[in-house]
Formats: structure tokens, C-alpha cells, sequence
């Protein structure tokens, strides 16, 4: 029987720190021997999936160079994980079947707004980030991305007094809109937030799984 | 951590209601959305620690019992706000009209007795659809409701 690997879901804006934190947690799973592969959704370019690659395979070693996929959805990339999640479906189950070695695939997609969800038959847990340059209102503007996401993570929270931005208001909005849901101050630049960030992914998505440490082939073999 | 797996009844058919007839349960409620996924973890309104994991294509339902040894555990579907639309005349343009406007918003729908509902965010959605609707508003009657909402599946898509 094929392994159903746990599935995270990370969304978000343009430019709010998706590749960014998912280069942030892969290293803290990894060093817990977890293996992860990514998937990357946008429009017309691979640099996301390129970058990553580059960065946890190529020059880190973290995971095999063939664990990290781009795929150019050709349209807005949030209706490839959410109305027809297929193209996604269909890379996850080939992985699924050639690679059981996998612990918990990634699946990073743009959108175009606060409405960026996942199809629940795509992602098991789902992440949302948003950050502090949008200002503090974003929060309790809610939108089903911010509402309706396992965990909401509000980055770059260093850029809060350039921007006039006020993190109690966004703290207390936050666990207003989402009441019992969590949410993290992160910044992927300096770290903070990112083991709190892998504790909850850890202990809400990949709680069935044992970590091993697996031996990561050299991604030029692979 | 429960672990449960798959469930062995569900309290809305009369084999499960008299299987659970006269037990102690813990309530697990979750949300429409989240009743569609395969793998989740949450505490129970006795703060029992959960874990879910059904097969892929399977989802969980309202009603639905998991048991753990001497532990049952019942899904409650989070109740949310929907608009209900009340359909005052029979015509084939309003019928129309209301699965174009509605449908154009990847809204699930369910249909019951000449009356329409889908979900909402919040009640300042009831402005907008009032607007949307405006050729035919004099024709229906729009009201928010809070309620387990179970859309027809043949309707049932992923809105945003």
C-alpha cells in the first residue's frame, strides 16, 4: 500500500516570506531527521522552486535536489490548490509512490489576496503568512486565508516600528478573528518564531510520524 | 493522544443512535471545512487530546462516532452564518439569476423546499448580495442564519 505522506500548505501574499520560512523550517525538521520535499506553485516562474533547491539541496544538503518541484500553474496559482487542486494531486502521488522515504511534502502557493485557502482534499495543515508591512489592520480584516488557516504566521515583525505597526494590536486582533486558533510573531531574518513555527507543525500535522535520520543520497546521484 | 482511525456509526441513523444510547460522550467539534481533511488533531470539549487520520477520499460527517476503548467521541460540525434565500415566485429567470450570481461567487449551495442557502463570512455580506440581487430582490426574501450547514454535494465547492 502507497504511503500517504502528511501534506502542509503554506499561503499567502506576494512578497510576505513563504520561500523564506519554509528555507527556515526545512533545516530545523531536518535537523530532527525528518525528510521534506517541496512543491512551489506560480504563475509562469520556477525562481521560488530554483531558489530552495539552491539553497536546502544544492549548496545545504538538507534533501535531495529531486525533492524540490516548480510548478507553473499557467493561471493564478491559487486555484491550482484550491478549485482544481489536480496538478498538484497528481506530482503528490507520483512522489508518494517513488519516494517513502518522504516524512511531510510542502506545498507553497501565492494568491492574490486574504482569501487564499487550500482544498482540504490537498493539504492536511495549512500555514497562512502575512506581515507587518501591510500594516496592523491586516489581522482582524480577516479573509478566509487569515480565519481559516491551522496556523496564522505574521512575519518580519523587526520592520514594525518603520512601518508604524503595532504588534498588540495585531496580537489581540489575531486571537479575536481566529479565537482559538494560534498564530506566531516570526522573523525569518534573525529566527525568532521559526522552532515554535516546526513545534506546531510537528505536533499538529506530523504526529504519527517517528523521526529518523535518513541518509541523503549527493543530489548529483539522485 | 487518542488515535482514532475510522469511525463505527454515526448518532443521526437509527443503528448509531441506539449504539451510543445511554453513553457518556466527549463532543469534537469541527468546522465544515476541516471535516474534509484527512489527518487532524484537537481536543474534545473534555480536553481529551485527538488524532484523526482516515483514509484519503474518506471525510468525517456530523454526527459521526469514533470509539477508543471505553472513550466515545461524537463530530459536531461548527454551526456558521449563512444567507437562506426564500424564493416568492416560481420564475425561470430568478432561478436563473440566483445560480449565475451565486455560483459566479464559488458559493456551496443546498436546496430544500423552494429556498436556497449558502455560506457567509459575515453579515455585511447580506449588503452585498442584496445588491447583486437587486433585479429580483422584490421576488425573495434574504435572511442570516446561524446553523450546521450541510451543502448539497453536488454543490459543494471550496469558496473564497
Amino acid at each position: 500500500m502507497t504511503k500517504r505522506i502528511p501534506r502542509l500548505g503554506i499561503g499567502g501574499p506576494v512578497g510576505s516570506g513563504k520561500s523564506m520560512l519554509i528555507e527556515k523550517i526545512v533545516p530545523v525538521l531536518a535537523a530532527k531527521g525528518y525528510c521534506i520535499s517541496i512543491i512551489s506553485n506560480d504563475v509562469i516562474s520556477k525562481e521560488d522552486a530554483d531558489r530552495m533547491r539552491k539553497n536546502l539541496a544544492t549548496e545545504r544538503g538538507l534533501m535531495p535536489e529531486n525533492l524540490v518541484i516548480g510548478i507553473a500553474t499557467g493561471g493564478c496559482p491559487h486555484t491550482a490548490i484550491r478549485e482544481d487542486p489536480s496538478i498538484n494531486i497528481s506530482v503528490i502521488e507520483e512522489m508518494e509512490e517513488k519516494h517513502q522515504e518522504i516524512d511531510m511534502i510542502i506545498i507553497e502557493s501565492g494568491g492574490d489576496n486574504i482569501t487564499t485557502t487550500f482544498s482540504p482534499s490537498l493539504a492536511d495543515y495549512t500555514i497562512y503568512i502575512i506581515d507587518v508591512a501591510g500594516g496592523d489592520k491586516y489581522p482582524r480584516k480577516g479573509g478566509l486565508g487569515i480565519e481559516s488557516c491551522d496556523l496564522l504566521v505574521i512575519n518580519k515583525i523587526d520592520l514594525a516600528p518603520n512601518v508604524g505597526a503595532d504588534l498588540k494590536v495585531m496580537q489581540n486582533d489575531a486571537v479575536k478573528i481566529r479565537k482559538e486558533k494560534p498564530h506566531v510573531f516570526v522573523n525569518c531574518k534573525d529566527n525568532t518564531g521559526i522552532d515554535n513555527v516546526s513545534e506546531h507543525i510537528i505536533r499538529d500535522l506530523l504526529f504519527d510520524s517517528i523521526p529518523k535520520i535518513h541518509e541523503i543520497k549527493n543530489p548529483k546521484e539522485s | 493522544m487518542l488515535e482514532l482511525v475510522s469511525s463505527i456509526g454515526n448518532m443521526f441513523t437509527q443503528n448509531g443512535a441506539e449504539g451510543l444510547s445511554g453513553k457518556p460522550f466527549e463532543k469534537l467539534e469541527i468546522s465544515r471545512n476541516d471535516l474534509e481533511k484527512n489527518r487532524i488533531r484537537r481536543r474534545t470539549d473534555k480536553g481529551t487530546d485527538v488524532s484523526i487520520i482516515l483514509e484519503r477520499g474518506s471525510k468525517l460527517n456530523h454526527g459521526d462516532i469514533f470509539r477508543h476503548e471505553n472513550t466515545f467521541i461524537v463530530i459536531y460540525q461548527s454551526p456558521e452564518k449563512v444567507i437562506t434565500v426564500k424564493i416568492n415566485e416560481d420564475s425561470f429567470e430568478i432561478w436563473v439569476l440566483l445560480g449565475h450570481i451565486i455560483g459566479n461567487r464559488h458559493r456551496p449551495i443546498s436546496i430544500q423546499n423552494k429556498t436556497m442557502t449558502f455560506p457567509i463570512q459575515a453579515d455585511s455580506e447580506l449588503e452585498v448580495f442584496e445588491k447583486l440581487l437587486h433585479p429580483i430582490i422584490e421576488k425573495i426574501e434574504l435572511q442570516v442564519e446561524e446553523k450546521i450547514y450541510i451543502p448539497d454535494q453536488r454543490m459543494n465547492v471550496h469558496e473564497h
